[in-house]
């Protein structure tokens, strides 16, 4: 019985593909009510282990612990009905669906009376649910009968995250959220994962954006080819904001800093 | 304004305009488009595909299609008379039938949902193969001259409407609101829009997929049922083009190849203009075998129109 507060706590982590070695001996741990941050540069093994955490993929060694548990995740429905909902980049929404449908696919209501016994969806309720459910979380709200592939990159992240919120999901692993938007969109949405901070019990965050995880983060982890290589605390880092990036980019790049006074 | 734009969106209604001025057209073109036995005979040439149309529509809407129901039709249409004229009695003989068209559905349904193979080559292998066993049971010829209470189950009349009419456009009001509520069927637009985000969330995607090919076979063993009462007869030739036109009337409505798109609306006005074309031809003595020329032609234009007002919508 685990008495820290780690909602997920992997040790040992090591994932090959044949000759190459994208994970190495890796720990991993997230806390409970905390946004953490992975980053790393290309190749540093963040796709690996967030596909291993989510299911999609196993390690060769390593064991993982979810809610103090230790468990096998064999496949992505595994992670799912641990309570993690992964997010990818390309989002995995029903693009010919609109956002009411998409919320709730797989999980519709059944209407009363006559809809209950011909298994009618009740598709009023659904559209009102959904509705408030996704202006809980952000402002910018999607056109309602559109399919969602005409909508923003912004409010298919909203789409996405109402519905793992609603799906009772209680760990969100979110891949690049910020990486096909625009300032504003990425504002948005950096908002939105501050907004539903408080519905979830922890957030991990991949990214290449070091100004955007700084925003709204508690902690980062670094990779670098395929090894752990470091941890901030940004409690450490109170209004140090540029030392903060500073020591997150030397971390990644395993580069010291030069010094331009010659 | 905007209710404008929205609705010509739809492709619905897009259809059913398009099926109102051929109707209109030919009202006035011709004195002999708006009499009672000429919408009779349209709706009698429909009525086999209709029956088929519903249950393909959904096929197509998960991601699937059926190129054998030509042959289960036939298959089927047989079988039931032979089972008939061998003494069985008329009620255990439909059922028999029928269950034969659920055991071809589901064993297609278990091959492409189970063991994986692509839906073309297995349901060509079935229209070939079902095409063969319809002949072997036929035993070379048509077969026909049942007792009269057979032909009922075609001709019976609620209101001076025959049996084979009503129950394909019952049919197809069934599937339609199925379709559009039923939490079951609904399923089958997020498996033919995200296969994988569907079984991700639950759906039983293979269970899915094997129904939607045991219902098809099943409701082409009826047309099969219908047909065979109709005529009295069950006949040596089968139906190989049904797929074809049921096909045609699908993608018409809206449904694409892909699936996650379609409804049993636009497959139904798909139906009607396709008999509408046809009976037009017939009203103004044109030669019959432009019938094809004039489907084909329709089918690109429409579905050329949908592409390109789609790329414009996603463009904005």
């Amino acid at each position: 019985m685990t008495t820290n507060n780690y909602i997920i706590e992997a040790k040992g982590l090591s994932k090959r593909f044949g000759a190459v070695c994208a994970l190495e001996g890796v720990d991993f741990e997230l806390k409970k009510g905390e946004v953490l941050g992975l980053v790393g540069d290309n190749g540093a093994g963040k796709s690996t282990l967030i596909k291993i955490l989510s299911g999609a993929i196993t390690p060769n060694e390593g064991t993982i612990k979810v809610y103090g548990k230790e468990v096998k995740m064999n496949n992505p429905r595994d992670a799912f009905n641990l309570g993690i909902e992964t997010i990818y980049q390309d989002l995995a929404l029903f693009n010919n669906l609109d956002f009411t449908r998409n919320i709730f696919s797989g999980r519709e209501y059944i209407g009363k009376g006559i809809a209950k016994i011909l298994k009618f969806a009740d598709k009023k309720r659904m559209r009102i649910e959904a509705l408030e459910g996704i202006k809980k979380i952000s402002i910018n709200l999607p056109k309602l009968d559109q399919n969602v592939e005409t909508l923003s990159g912004g409010q298919r992240q909203a789409v996405a995250i109402t519905r793992a919120i609603f799906w009772g999901r209680r760990i969100v692993i979110m891949d690049e959220p910020t990486a096909a938007l625009g300032v504003k969109e990425s504002k948005r949405v950096l908002e939105m994962i501050k907004e539903i901070k408080s519905n979830l019990d922890g957030i991990i965050i991949i990214t290449h954006n070091i100004e955007h995880i700084i925003k709204i983060a508690d902690r980062v982890v670094v990779l670098r080819t395929g090894n752990r290589v470091g941890t901030i605390d940004f409690k450490d880092y109170k209004n140090r904001t540029e030392d903060l990036h500073n020591d997150i980019v030397k971390l990644i790049t395993g580069a010291e800093l030069i010094s331009y006074d010659v | 304004m905007n209710f404008i734009k929205k609705i010509f969106r739809i492709r619905e209604f897009n259809l059913f305009l398009i099926v109102l001025i051929i109707i209109i057209t030919l009202t006035i073109r011709s004195p002999f488009f708006a009499t009672k036995a000429n919408m009779f005979g349209i709706l009698s040439s429909m009525s086999t595909e209709t029956i088929i149309a519903g249950a393909m529509t959904i096929l197509f809407i998960s991601g699937g299609f059926d190129l054998s129901v030509g042959s289960t039709l036939g298959l089927c249409a047989m079988i039931v008379v032979v089972l008939i004229k061998a003494g069985t009695p008329i009620p255990l003989a439909v059922v028999l039938t029928i269950l034969i068209g659920i055991i071809i559905g589901s064993i297609m349904g278990f091959v492409i949902s189970y063991i994986k193979i692509n839906p073309f080559i297995v349901t060509l292998s079935g229209f070939l193969i079902i095409r063969s066993l319809h002949l072997i049971i036929s035993g070379g010829t048509s077969i026909g001259n049942l007792q009269k209470p057979f032909s009922l189950i075609a001709r019976f009349k609620i209101l001076n409407v025959p049996m084979y009419i009503i129950f394909a456009f019952f049919s197809i009001l069934v599937f339609d609101a199925l379709l559009r509520n039923n939490v079951f069927f609904r399923n089958n637009y997020n498996l033919g829009g995200d296969e994988n985000s569907a079984s991700l969330l639950g759906i039983n995607v293979r269970k899915l997929k094997l129904f939607n090919y045991a219902l098809t076979s099943a409701m082409a063993s009826i047309a099969g049922i219908f047909l065979a009462s109709k005529f009295n007869n069950a006949n040596i030739e089968g139906s190989p083009d049904t797929a074809f036109q049921v096909i045609t009337a699908v993608i018409l409505g809206g449904a694409s190849l892909k699936g996650g798109r379609g409804s049993v609306t636009g497959t139904l006005f798909g139906l009607c203009i396709m008999a509408l074309i046809q009976n037009a031809l017939v009203l103004f003595n044109l030669n019959i075998l432009w019938n094809k020329i004039a489907i084909g032609l329709v089918l690109i234009i429409v579905v050329v129109l949908d592409s390109t007002m789609n790329r414009k919508r996603l463009n904005n």
